[in-house]
């Protein structure tokens, strides 16, 4: 047993009772990051020098009564989350050399927190895919099956949980960026509500979509880490002013008498059916444990994935504007002109999927194509959400897989663009609808974890956090972990 | 339409400034045409008198003080600058 299969508070007694130092949990990270990094490519960037030195400093602190929720915790970001001691490139050549300037509100969050950030993790360039191929610089592979994909976009923020290479991860979930990875990787995965989370300081994909959310290897871990990262910051303008709930308090291991909708578009053709048989085994479970299932329609949830394509690229090649060249990122050197500088600086250093989606959102945008296109895609939204809005009128959690299949092949997906689109139906509706929804693991199939969706209603993460953790107590799942 | 010309996808990217390869246009240009297809399965939908959601937060108006808060000074914000000059940022010659 490692040191990260420990719980939180475990860690915290015995670095509190000295039987362990904050420096000896960083140096374990480290050291397992160097055993493993070089099959993996989880990371992009480490950060060995200040992680050590803030270790450090935390073992000073450790005199005095007062300490973060997540003390001394080795962290991990994914490479969209501005660091200002850490370049952030999004996996991609137009930000190979780019340094922050200042941290995004998550990492300052953190820090109040005395985690410990050790590294940056590889994703899809800008965030854009769902397998981590499309990152500029490394394909990083399921820590179960190095022939396969770890998922994506955050595919090195779950493969480096999984692997035990910190304790734990932040992620960025816009049409399933969180979850599916979570699911490929055998790890909780949480995309919280829209508006939650800060996401100051976090690269922009599609701003009405974006969601920051939290990788661990436990839902309590899940629990302690949102809850030092959740609450409203002036500088995002859609983050949310509420009373912040106590999550921990939220896993009582009691789900007797809890709604269950399970929607019966989630079990529909395109879903394996090893996946589909773990979540009826998932649901056999919750019944046992005194929960009431039933099935439940999201009638519109076939056209989500159509929707998220369209809304995604239009807002897409909006926030790729800013990448001219001029002020930050990658110069072209070859330009006479202004506009040779736009134009090849973007082009020289864009990757394929981003040029796309980018092409995509342009068309879908222009005039003629607005009212066929995106204008409808908007309407079919409102639609999705009303979906969700009723039936939550009914149940209390809607839950189904969170991927059709177990993690592909390298080159699968690409050979395969449909696959891509039946994964999209299961998460992209969520997004839409600015739901909650976590992802924790609920069985096996030819060594590859299968994930269990739990869908909650807007900032309802505690009703999710109870049946998560009422479901972990009462299986092994999160307790299996990839020999590597 | 269904399916469009590689002018027009050529179109979109100069719009978007990007100069694509022949290779990425005939690349772009079925992609998009096979992606088109795909999100004509809207028109099935009736949409008429549905309002478009342009977002599901919850936050309306947003608003903060106006005020002047200390934050990056020029040295530093030149620091990602590709090319600078006595404090601003140089570009090539727009006039000629």
């Amino acid at each position: 047993m490692t040191l990260f299969h420990h719980r939180l508070q475990e860690i915290q007694d015995m670095l509190h009772k000295k039987e362990l130092s904050v420096q000896d949990v960083v140096e374990h990270s480290m050291k397992r990051i160097k055993e493993t990094d070089g099959k993996l490519e989880a990371f992009v960037a480490l950060n060995e020098e200040k992680a050590l030195e803030t270790a450090k400093r935390l073992d000073e602190q450790n005199e005095s009564a007062e300490k973060g929720a997540l003390f001394g915790l080795p962290i991990g970001l994914k490479d969209n989350i501005l660091t200002k001691d850490m370049p952030t490139t999004c996996s991609s050549k137009m930000l190979e050399n780019f340094q922050p300037l200042y941290n995004a509100t998550v990492v300052e969050k953190l820090d109040e927190a005395d985690a410990v950030v050790v590294g940056k993790l590889n994703m899809d360039e800008f965030a854009m895919g769902s397998t981590t191929e499309h990152s500029a610089f490394q394909k990083t592979k399921n820590p179960w099956n190095l022939n396969c994909v770890p998922g994506g976009s955050s595919g090195g923020s779950a493969a480096a949980v999984a692997a035990g290479q910190v304790y734990f991860s932040l992620g960025t979930d816009t049409g399933g960026s969180i979850r599916q990875p979570a699911a490929f990787c055998g790890v909780v995965g949480l995309k919280p509500t829209y508006g939650l989370v800060s996401r100051f300081g976090v690269a922009a994909f599609a701003s009405s979509l974006d969601t920051v959310g939290t990788i661990t290897k436990s839902v309590e871990d899940n629990a302690y880490l949102l809850q030092a990262i959740v609450g409203e910051d002036k500088l995002d303008a859609t983050s949310v002013q509420m009373d912040i709930p106590n999550y921990i308090n939220s896993l009582s291991g009691d789900v007797k008498g809890l709604k269950i909708g399970v929607p019966k578009e989630f079990l529909s053709e395109g879903v394996d059916e090893a996946v589909k048989a773990s979540v009826k085994e998932a649901l056999k479970t919750f019944e046992k444990m005194g929960a009431v299932c039933e099935e439940v329609s999201l009638p519109h949830s076939s056209y989500a994935a159509a929707s998220y394509s369209i809304i995604s690229a239009a807002e897409a090649s909006a926030s790729m504007a800013r990448f001219d060249g001029i002020r930050y990122g990658y110069r072209t050197e070859n330009a006479d002109n202004l506009q040779d500088v736009y134009v090849n600086s973007r082009s020289e250093a864009f990757g394929d999927e981003v040029k796309r989606r980018i092409i995509f959102g342009t068309f879908a945008l222009s005039s003629g194509n607005y009212e066929a296109y995106f204008k409808k895609a908007q309407q079919a939204r409102t639609l999705i959400k009303q979906d969700f809005d009723s039936a939550f009128e009914n149940y209390d959690v809607l839950i189904g897989p969170t991927a059709p299949s177990t993690a592909y092949r390298f080159g699968e997906a690409s050979e395969d663009p449909a696959k891509l689109y039946i994964g999209d139906l299961l998460t992209t509706p969520v997004n839409l609808a600015g739901n909650p929804a976590i992802s924790i693991p609920c069985g096996f199939s030819n060594g590859l974890p299968i994930g269990l969706q739990i869908i909650g209603k807007p900032f309802d993460e505690q009703t999710i956090f109870r049946a998560a953790h009422a479901f972990e107590q009462a299986t092994a799942f999160h307790k299996e972990k990839p020999e590597l | 339409m269904s399916r469009l010309t590689e002018e027009q996808t050529q179109k979109f990217a100069e719009a978007a400034r990007l100069k694509l390869t022949d290779a990425e246009t005939k690349q772009y240009t079925e992609q998009l045409g096979k992606w088109i297809e795909y999100a004509e399965n809207l028109n099935e939908l009736p949409l008429e008198g549905v309002e478009p959601a342009a977002s599901v937060s919850s936050v309306k108006n947003a608003l903060r003080e106006d005020k002047v808060k200390p934050w990056i000074e020029r040295d530093e914000a030149l620091q990602n600058v590709p090319e600078h000059k006595d404090g601003l940022i140089k570009v090539p010659a727009i006039l000629e």
